[in-house]
């Protein structure tokens, strides 16, 4: 945004300023960081829920009910319904081929259909 | 907590005073380069990216069950497509842009359910006896709160269904979490 001569951001130049140097520290992870990000901040979101679903137990003084725990975070699934969550959690990745870029056998790339969603957020 | 608010409130204020000389305008479109050379998309948005008239489209939108798309084709599950018509049904609504997206009940039911089911434990709290949930009154209030920023954007989207992230996950814990001190024997049971 312009006004009285200056320009304003949504956020500012402190996030880049992070990204700035992992850009030059692994130039050939270019546009794929978001992979990682996400990656990532979905581990710790799940290790901060089940962090905080012990604290609620303890104060409820309710313990061992592992299979409502499992419901909520999704942790004791299968090798093979993890495959499919990484598949569908790839389906969804920004980008294009991010789902078959995780090398999954039961979803080969031609069977993943991925919106075009790159140029549906111009703007807010 | 209220030095927090109104810390947090008149902190907001200052600041847009600061930018736009007008302390109670936070993104003013008519200074944004994307609008600013677009009369019709600016006068669609009534010059403002928030505004209460959006809530009752938005609201709609992101709770509607009905606003999910399944098709034969994998994942099976889609987005709902941005239909250019749903403006006209909230005609108070100040919408600049529809992009596909999914309500909470259809996308997310279990996590939507189980936070509803918490918020109400909190809120309820004092009715039931039950003192323990109401440490959580305050912080869940603070994550409806900021999740709730979206309803009033002039914008529907997948992507701002993550403001309500806090909120869901906390509430929800709280909601699953009860179901064994809330529910009978044979719940107890299976659960452990």
């Amino acid at each position: 945004m312009l006004h009285d001569g200056k320009w304003y951001g949504y956020f500012g130049p402190t996030p880049a300023l992070f990204r700035l140097q992992m850009r030059m520290l692994l130039p050939m992870m270019n546009g794929r960081w978001h992979r990682v990000s996400l990656l990532l901040g979905s581990l710790l979101g799940l290790a901060m829920a089940l962090s905080f679903y012990r604290i609620v137990e303890r104060q409820l003084q309710i313990d061992g009910h592992r299979r409502l725990r499992s419901l909520l975070l999704g942790t004791r699934r299968s090798p093979s319904d993890c495959r499919d969550l990484l598949c569908l959690v790839g389906q969804f990745l920004p980008g294009d081929d991010a789902a078959a870029d995780l090398r999954i056998p039961s979803c080969p790339r031609q069977a993943i259909r991925v919106p075009d969603l790159r140029n549906a957020s111009e703007g807010g | 907590m209220c030095a927090t608010v109104v810390l947090s409130f008149t902190s907001h204020l200052v600041l847009n005073d600061l930018k736009w000389n007008n302390p109670f305008v936070t993104i003013p479109f008519q200074y944004h380069v994307q609008y600013a050379n677009d009369p019709v998309r600016l006068a669609r948005t009534g010059g403002r990216l928030f505004s209460f008239s959006n809530i009752s489209l938005t609201l709609w939108g992101y709770c509607w069950p009905a606003n999910i798309r399944f098709t034969g084709g994998f994942p099976w599950v889609y987005a709902a497509p941005s239909d250019p018509t749903i403006p006209h049904r909230f005609p108070n609504a100040k919408i600049d842009r529809i992009e596909p997206w999914t309500s909470l009940p259809a996308s997310e039911p279990e996590l939507f359910f189980a936070a509803v089911a918490g918020i109400a434990l909190c809120l309820l709290a004092g009715r039931m006896r039950q003192p323990v949930y109401l440490a959580y009154r305050a912080p869940l209030l603070g994550m409806m709160a900021g999740g709730s920023i979206t309803l009033l954007l002039g914008f529907l989207s997948e992507r701002y269904l993550q403001d309500a992230f806090p909120w869901l996950v906390i509430a929800s814990v709280i909601g699953v979490a009860s179901i064994p001190r809330i529910a009978g024997a044979k719940l107890r049971r299976t659960g452990s």
